[in-house]
């Protein structure tokens, strides 16, 4: 029985090693990065002429090489009101972000995230009267790192980045990360 | 002393027990109260057991079945003169209405029974228009029946997804998909169809080849959007005020449950 019960614990250690080596702290992590910076790269087309579409790239301290790297957007609580949308309106109320994927390029950039209300549904929130209205999301970046999605940078490089849209009655602007821009539409 | 505490622990053990059992035991209610109520429903649905429940309008065309909201909702009409605001053009809504529903005790029950109980309810409300629940391959389709004429009469629906619709074989987008298929659809239904909210950074990066071929629109739109991934489903909204539909994509693991 004590022969037995060696036998066991003996087999097991290569297993438990193995186990300790991998959880131990910083084992087979990547770098993450610190932070990114937004740039706006134009609007859409066709529906999504009245979407902005932005650019981002991933920066940490020692200057590493992120290519190849996922990120993704994650949805963060505070968004809102969505001062264009109405109870019994066509369209959803746009106060969630809707979870992009994105590898990262050359230079570290990914994109584009598209922010903003498509083009029928400026028209809609005009024509009933709602315009001057807008909304404000919370957008929270993060990296794929061996296992988990790492959230990385603070306000406005990344966790959280500050996303919004707004309609008046001759414009529509994007945000992202602080950043707006904004065109006369149509 | 002693023995006071033992009973009272008892007491409190079997009432706990008790609560715990009642709670197992007894569906939970839903009390839905919306403009689109059988939407709210299929939602509510969604967000709780993971299941894809779309949903179509009815033309709401009837004046019992349609609310007037302009003064609420126009916010270009505050400081004009009632003569001016009665210009302006009107924003209506569907009337709506509310019904109470039990919730199943588990998501493993028959889902299309739970559906098919969910409208029974809906009806026997006494609220505007009629629905029946179709199922396909991961999804359950609420489709319109009846709902009341522009002369309050009832009047049968022909749901605008049963219009059957072709696409050119090439390399979409997913964004550029639905931009096509909503074309498509308000040529062949005389229904002027508009993309709605979706989640545009998802459809925007997703590309592959993709055609139809005389299939109902129904069934492109479930087999394009399964192609994306599994929990993609819609809502097709019809606005009174403007007669048009607007085609609405979310993903269901999105949506939080609503106590």
């Amino acid at each position: 029985m004590k022969c037995k019960l060696w036998k066991v614990l003996r087999g097991s250690v290569p297993v438990l090693a193995l186990l300790l080596i991998l959880a131990a702290p910083g084992y087979g992590q990547l770098p993450v990065p610190t932070g990114e910076t937004t740039f706006f790269a134009g609007w859409g087309g066709g529906n999504d002429a009245t979407e902005g579409r932005w650019n981002a790239a991933v920066f940490d301290n020692l200057g590493t090489n992120f290519n190849g790297r996922f990120v993704q957007e994650a949805p963060l609580p505070g968004g809102g009101p969505d001062t264009c949308w109405f109870a019994g309106a066509p369209l959803g109320p746009f106060i969630n972000i809707t979870g992009g994927l994105w590898r990262v390029g050359q230079a570290n950039l990914y994109g584009p995230d598209f922010v903003g209300w498509n083009v029928p549904a400026v028209n809609f929130y005009r024509n009933v009267g709602r315009a001057p209205c807008g909304t404000t999301l919370n957008q929270q970046m993060q990296m794929w790192n061996q296992l988990v999605w790492v959230p990385y940078g603070g306000l406005n490089t990344g966790n959280p980045n500050r996303l919004g849209a707004r309609i008046t009655a001759a414009t529509v602007s994007s945000i992202r990360a602080g950043m707006i821009a904004t065109r006369n539409f149509p | 002393m002693k023995r006071t505490r033992s009973v009272f622990w008892f007491a409190a053990m079997v009432l706990s027990a008790a609560t715990l059992w009642a709670q197992a035991n007894h569906p939970l209610r839903m009390v839905v109260d919306d403009p689109r109520p059988v939407a709210s429903g299929a939602e509510q649905l969604e967000a709780r057991y993971g299941w894809v429940i779309t949903y179509e309008d009815p033309q709401w065309l009837a004046p019992s079945e349609i609310r007037d909201v302009t003064d609420s909702v126009r916010r270009d009409a505050q400081g004009l003169s009632p003569q001016m605001r009665s210009m302006l053009p009107r924003v209506l809504i569907p009337r709506g209405g509310s019904f109470v529903f039990s919730l199943p005790l588990n998501g493993s029950s028959d889902q299309l029974v739970v559906v098919q109980n969910l409208l029974a309810a809906y009806a026997s409300a006494g609220n505007p228009g009629t629905f029946r629940v179709l199922q396909s391959p991961g999804a359950m389709h609420i489709i319109p029946v009846t709902a009341r004429d522009a002369t309050e009469q009832s009047a049968p629906q022909h749901p605008v997804l049963d219009a059957t619709i072709s696409l050119e074989k090439r390399s979409w987008t997913g964004a550029a998909f639905l931009e096509a298929f909503c074309k498509q659809l308000t040529l062949v239904s005389g229904q002027r169809v508009e993309v709605g909210i979706f989640p545009i950074n998802t459809l925007g990066q997703f590309q592959a080849d993709y055609d139809a071929w005389d299939e109902p629109a129904r069934d492109v739109l479930s087999r394009f959007l399964h192609s994306i991934g599994p929990g993609y489903s819609w809502q097709l909204f019809f606005d009174p005020s403007g007669r048009s539909y607007y085609l609405n994509i979310h993903w269901v693991g999105s949506l939080e449950v609503k106590e």
